[in-house]
C-alpha cells in the first residue's frame, strides 16, 4: 500500500468534531505509529535537523534521543519509552509539504509541529515561509496535541525565538507565542514551554501590557513530562516579575520573585540570586525596609547562599533603612556600578526617589501642618538632579502619594503643607470584599491540591510504609497492587 | 564624637555645692580614696585639695603604687607643695613589710597545699586575696579569692567567697564578674539574709552602670534605709560588707530621685512619694531631691530644670552618677514632655515653652525628636503652633489589619500551591552534574 495514501486516509478518518483531547488520543493511536514506522529511514537526517542551536533544552532532547536509539523497536504503551522515541517521529520529506499545504493546523497541530521542525530545522531554510507557517500554526494550535510531541514543540519554540532574534524583531511572533502559551491548557494555569519564551520576547519588545494577558493567569500546574525543567519555572516567574516591574506593579513583582526564591530543591540557582537582588530593591521601594523576610518556605541552604551573593544589596538596604541621606549617598557612590552591572540600575534609581518620598511621607506622622520651608530643610535629593522640594511635594500630592493640600494665606506668606486624614471609604470596603473573595477561592484550590496530594502514589506509598511498621495491619505492597504504575498525571493526557 | 571630646565633656570646671573635706568624710577606705582621685581627675579647681586629701589617706594604707601616682599628679599641678615629694622612707618601710607578709602567706599556702588540707588551702587563698586587696592589687586579689572555689566545702564558704569577689569586682566596676558571683549566691539553697540589702544595692549600681534607670530606681527602693545608715552586721572579723562602703544614704536618695524622674510616670512617682515609707525615710537626707519630685508631681517643670542645673556639678563628681548625668537629664526632660503632653487634647507651644522655661523653638525641636522616635503620640501644627493628641482611627486600623492578614494568607497560599505543583511536576531544582543550578548565566537571563 502506498504509505502516503494510507497516511492521509488515516488523517481524514479521524473525527475532528470531538473534544480536543479525543482528537489528540486518536492522533496518538492512529497517526503517530505510521510516522514511527516510516521514521527509521530518515533517522540520520532527523538527528541533524533537530539540533537547533539555541540552548541546552533542545540539545538535551537530541542527546537523549541518540542515547536511547537502540530501544527503538520496543515501542510500548508506557510513557517513558514513548518519550524517548518521540524525536524519531520525523516526517519524511514528501509528507512535510502535504501536511503544511493540505491540512488544517488547528486539527493536526502535532503533525504541523513535527513537519515544521523537520522542514525548517536547518539553517538554510526560507525564513519568511517559516514565519508564515508558524503564524498559522500558533494562531490555531491545540494544546492537547502539542503535549503529544513535547520535545518537538519545545524545539520549534526555540527555533521561533532564534529566528526572531536573528532578524532582531521580537515583536514579530509575539502574539502567536502568547496564543501558544495560553492554549496549552484550557484553564491557562499550566506552565508550557512557551511561557518563559513569550515573556522574554515581550520584555525585549517592551510589550508589557501584552505580557499581562498571560500573567493575569496564575500558574500552579507543572509537569516535567512536557519537556519542562526547573529553569522554565524559575525563568517564567522571574521574567513575569520583570514585566510587573515594567508596569510598576511592585507588589505583584515581589510575589512572583518570592515564588522564585522559594522554589524547592537544591542548590540555589543564579536566577534565584538575581531574584533576591530585585526583591531587596523592591521591598525598599514599597516598604522602606528590607528585613530579608524570605518566606518560610525558602530553605536554609538557599537563603544562606543568597546572602553571600547579594551582599552589596544588603549594605544598600541597611543604609536605606537607617534613613540618613548622607550615608545612603556614600553607599550609593560605592556600589551604583554594581547595580548597573546587574541590570538593576533603573530599579535602584527608583528606590532613591522612593527614599525621598518616604522621608516626606513620614512627616505626616509628626505634623498636621508644616511649612514648606521645614520640608526643604529636611529634604535631600541624593542624586541632585530631581525636581526641587516644592515641585517634588506637589508631584507627590498630584500622584496621590501624599494626602495633603498646599495652603498659603497670602501671596507673601509662607507656603504651608496641610496633611489630611484618610478614612475608610466605600471603595476600601469593596477592595476588602474582593480580597476576601480571592482568599476564599485560593482556599478552595489549596483544599483540592491537598486532596490530590493525599491521593498521589508517592504519598500513599509513604503512608503505606509507615502503616507496615510493626503493629500496622497492612503489609508492604499488600492491597495496593492495583496502583502500581499508576501516575495521576497520565490522566491529563 | 572623638574620644577626647568625649572625655572633655565629662570634665567640670565649676565648684560643686558640697565642701570637699566634709563631703569625703561620709566615705571610708578605698571608696573615699577612689572618690578623691576621681574628683581630682574631673574637676581642676578641686584637684589640688582632692589629691592632698588622697595622699593623706593613702599613707594610712599599704597601697604604695597609688600613693606614688597621687604624689606625681600633685607634683604636676603644685610642684612646690611639701606633700608633692615622695616619702621614700615610708615607701621603703611599707614595701618591705608587704613583701615579707606576702612571702610569708605564699609560703604558708604552699605548705597547706603539700598537706592537702582543703580548709587550710581555702583560708590561705582567702588571706592572700585580702592581702592583695589591702595593698591595692585588685586583680591579684580577685584571682586568689576565686581560687578558693574548689576548696569550698560548705554553702557558707561559697557565700563568703562570692561576697569577696563581688566587693572587688564592684571596685573594679567589672560587672560581668559581679553577675557571675551573684548567680552563684542565688544558686545556693539558703543564704544569709543579712547580705540581701548589700546585694540589692550592688545590683542597683550595676543597673545604673547599664543606664537602666527604671531598674536602678526600683532596685534601690528595695534597699532598707537601716542598712544605709547603720553598718551591717559583721559577717567575718576582718571585713564588713556594708553598702556604705560604696554609697551613702544621700547618694541613694539622689540615684533613686534622678532615676525615677527619668523613667517613672507622674502617677507612679506620686504613689511612691505617698506610700513608700522606706523611700520617704531615704529622702529625708536629701531635701533637694524631695523638692524635685514634688515639682514633677505638681507639673512645675521649670523649677525641675533649674534645680537639676544647680546640682549638676555635684552629680558630675559622683563616681557612680558621673557618666550618666547627660543621658539622665535628657531622659528627665523627655519624661517631663511626655507627662505634660499626656494631659492635653490640644496644647499650644508658647504655653508649653513658658512652662518649661525654654524657647518655643527648643520645644518644637524636642517635640519633633520625641514624635519621630515614637515616644509621644501627638502631631504638630507648625502653622498655628499647637500640638494635637493622635486619636486612633480604629476603623482604619481594623481595615489595615484585615487587609494585611488577607494579603499574607494569599501570598503564602499561592506559594504553597505553586510549590506543590512544582514538586508534583518534578520541577524542583536539582544539581545534576550536566546541568547544575548555576549554569544559568547572566547572558541567558537578560
Amino acid at each position: 500500500m502506498d504509505p502516503q495514501f494510507s497516511f492521509l486516509t488515516v488523517l481524514e478518518s479521524i473525527d475532528y468534531d470531538g473534544t480536543e483531547d479525543a482528537v489528540a488520543v486518536a492522533l496518538k493511536e492512529k497517526v503517530l505509529p505510521i510516522l514511527q514506522a516510516n521514521a527509521t529511514a530518515i533517522t540520520s537526517s532527523s538527528e541533524g535537523s533537530l539540533n537547533v542551536n539555541i540552548t541546552g533544552a533542545s540539545a538535551e532532547s537530541s542527546r537523549s534521543g541518540s542515547k536511547d536509539g537502540g530501544k527503538e523497536g520496543s515501542a510500548g504503551g508506557s510513557r517513558d519509552t514513548e518519550k524517548t522515541l518521540l524525536p524519531k517521529y520525523v516526517i519524511a520529506k514528501k509528507h512535510q509539504d502535504d501536511i503544511l499545504t493540505q491540512t488544517d493546523p488547528a486539527r493536526v497541530s502535532a503533525l504541523w509541529i513535527l513537519a515544521l521542525t523537520a522542514k525548517f530545522g536547518n539553517q538554510t531554510a526560507d525564513i519568511s515561509e517559516f514565519f508564515s507557517n508558524v503564524n498559522r500554526l500558533l494562531d490555531n494550535i491545540s494544546g492537547a496535541q502539542a503535549k503529544l510531541v513535547p520535545e518537538h514543540y519545545r524545539a520549534l519554540l526555540y527555533m521561533i525565538v532564534g529566528a526572531s532574534d536573528a532578524i532582531e524583531n521580537p515583536n514579530l511572533l509575539l502574539r502567536p507565542l502568547l496564543n501558544a502559551a495560553l492554549s496549552f491548557s484550557p484553564s491557562h494555569d499550566m506552565l508550557s514551554p512557551a511561557h518563559a519564551l513569550f515573556l522574554i520576547q515581550a520584555l525585549k519588545a517592551k510589550q508589557y501590557k501584552l505580557a499581562l494577558q498571560l500573567l493575569k493567569y496564575d500558574v500552579d500546574k507543572f509537569d516535567s513530562a512536557y519537556g519542562l525543567t526547573y529553569q522554565d519555572h524559575l525563568r517564567f516567574h522571574y521574567y513575569g516579575a520583570m514585566v510587573f516591574i515594567g508596569m510598576k506593579q511592585y507588589e505583584k513583582a515581589i510575589e512572583y520573585l518570592s515564588i522564585v526564591l522559594c522554589a524547592p530543591g537544591f542548590p540555589c540557582s543564579m536566577v534565584q540570586i538575581e531574584a533576591l537582588k530585585k526583591t531587596i530593591l523592591l521591598q525598599l521601594i514599597l516598604y522602606g525596609k528590607h528585613a530579608l523576610r524570605l518566606p518560610r518556605m525558602a530553605n536554609d541552604f538557599t537563603s544562606h547562599s543568597y546572602r553571600a551573593f547579594a551582599r552589596p544589596y544588603d549594605h544598600f538596604a541597611v543604609a536605606f533603612e537607617n534613613g540618613d541621606p548622607t550615608v545612603l549617598k556614600l553607599v550609593w557612590n560605592q556600589i551604583n556600578n554594581i547595580f548597573s552591572a546587574d541590570g538593576n540600575y533603573g530599579l535602584a534609581l527608583h528606590s532613591l526617589t522612593a527614599f525621598r518620598k518616604q522621608r516626606i511621607q513620614k512627616l505626616r506622622k509628626t505634623f498636621i501642618t508644616v511649612p514648606m520651608e521645614y520640608i526643604e530643610s529636611k529634604d535631600i535629593d541624593i542624586l541632585e538632579n530631581g525636581p526641587s522640594t516644592k515641585g517634588f511635594v506637589l508631584a507627590m500630592i498630584e500622584d496621590g502619594d501624599l494626602r495633603a493640600k498646599i495652603s498659603q494665606k497670602s501671596s507673601t506668606s509662607p507656603i504651608i503643607v496641610v496633611f489630611q486624614d484618610g478614612s475608610v471609604t466605600s471603595s476600601h470596603l469593596d477592595e476588602l470584599e474582593a480580597k476576601l473573595d480571592s482568599v476564599r477561592l485560593l482556599n478552595e484550590k489549596i483544599a483540592i491540591a491537598d486532596r490530590e496530594v493525599g491521593q498521589s502514589r508517592e504519598y500513599l506509598s509513604r503512608k503505606l510504609q509507615s502503616a507496615s511498621a510493626p503493629g500496622g495491619f497492612l503489609s508492604r505492597g499488600g492491597g495496593l497492587e492495583d496502583l502500581e504504575g499508576y501516575d495521576d498525571s497520565m490522566m491529563e493526557l | 564624637m572623638s574620644l577626647e571630646t568625649h572625655v572633655n565633656s565629662k570634665l567640670v570646671d565649676s565648684l560643686p555645692l558640697f565642701e570637699l573635706e566634709s563631703h569625703i568624710q561620709n566615705y571610708t577606705g578605698r571608696n573615699a580614696i577612689d572618690r578623691l582621685l576621681f574628683i581630682a581627675d574631673r574637676c581642676a579647681p578641686l584637684a589640688k585639695d582632692a589629691l592632698t586629701l588622697a595622699i593623706g589617706s593613702l599613707k594610712q594604707t599599704a597601697d604604695v603604687n597609688r600613693y606614688e601616682d597621687a604624689v606625681e599628679r600633685l607634683h604636676e599641678i603644685a610642684p612646690h607643695d611639701p606633700r608633692a615629694t615622695i616619702d621614700t622612707v615610708w615607701v621603703d618601710e611599707v614595701s618591705k613589710a608587704t613583701r615579707s607578709t606576702g612571702d610569708k602567706l605564699e609560703l604558708e599556702l604552699k605548705s597547706y597545699k603539700n598537706n592537702l588540707i582543703k580548709e587550710s588551702i581555702r583560708m590561705g587563698n582567702s588571706e592572700l586575696g585580702d592581702f592583695y586587696f589591702s595593698i591595692g592589687d585588685l586583680s591579684s586579689a580577685s584571682k586568689f579569692y576565686s581560687r578558693q572555689r574548689e576548696y569550698c566545702t560548705t554553702h557558707k564558704h561559697i557565700e563568703d567567697m562570692s561576697m569577696d569577689m563581688i566587693r572587688v569586682a564592684v571596685y573594679q566596676q567589672n560587672w560581668s564578674q559581679v553577675e557571675t558571683a551573684m548567680s552563684r549566691i542565688d544558686a545556693l539553697p539558703s543564704k544569709n539574709s543579712d547580705i540581701e540589702p548589700y546585694l540589692k544595692a550592688v545590683r542597683g549600681l550595676w543597673s545604673l552602670a547599664q543606664s537602666n534607670f527604671a531598674l536602678a530606681a526600683s532596685t534601690f527602693l528595695n534597699v532598707p534605709v537601716e542598712s544605709l545608715t547603720h553598718f551591717a552586721p559583721k559577717s567575718r572579723q576582718k571585713v564588713t560588707y556594708t553598702i556604705t562602703e560604696f554609697v551613702t544614704v544621700n547618694d541613694v536618695a539622689v540615684i533613686i530621685g534622678l532615676c525615677s524622674l527619668a523613667s517613672y510616670s507622674r502617677n507612679a512617682l506620686k504613689d511612691l512619694l505617698d506610700n513608700n515609707a522606706n523611700f520617704k525615710e531615704i529622702l529625708e537626707s536629701e531635701a533637694h531631691i524631695r523638692t524635685l519630685l514634688d515639682s514633677f508631681v505638681l507639673f512645675d517643670y521649670k523649677s525641675i530644670f533649674s534645680t537639676l542645673e544647680k546640682h549638676k556639678t555635684d552629680y558630675m563628681l559622683d563616681i557612680w552618677l558621673a557618666d550618666h548625668v547627660e543621658k539622665m537629664f535628657d531622659r528627665i526632660r523627655e519624661n517631663c514632655y511626655i507627662q505634660y503632653v499626656r494631659g492635653y487634647k490640644r496644647g499650644y507651644l508658647d504655653k508649653m515653652a513658658a512652662r518649661f522655661g525654654v524657647s518655643q523653638d527648643d520645644v518644637e525641636k524636642d517635640l519633633i525628636a520625641l514624635i519621630e522616635s515614637d515616644k509621644i503620640p501627638v502631631r504638630l501644627d507648625l502653622e498655628n503652633k499647637y500640638f494635637l493628641f493622635k486619636s486612633a482611627d480604629e476603623r482604619a486600623d481594623v481595615y489595615d489589619h484585615v487587609m494585611s492578614i488577607a494579603n499574607t494568607f494569599e501570598r503564602n497560599g499561592r506559594l504553597l500551591l505553586v510549590n506543590i505543583g512544582v514538586l508534583r511536576g518534578g520541577l524542583e531544582i536539582n544539581a545534576k552534574p550536566e546541568s547544575s543550578g548555576f549554569e544559568l548565566k547572566k547572558k541567558a537571563l537578560m
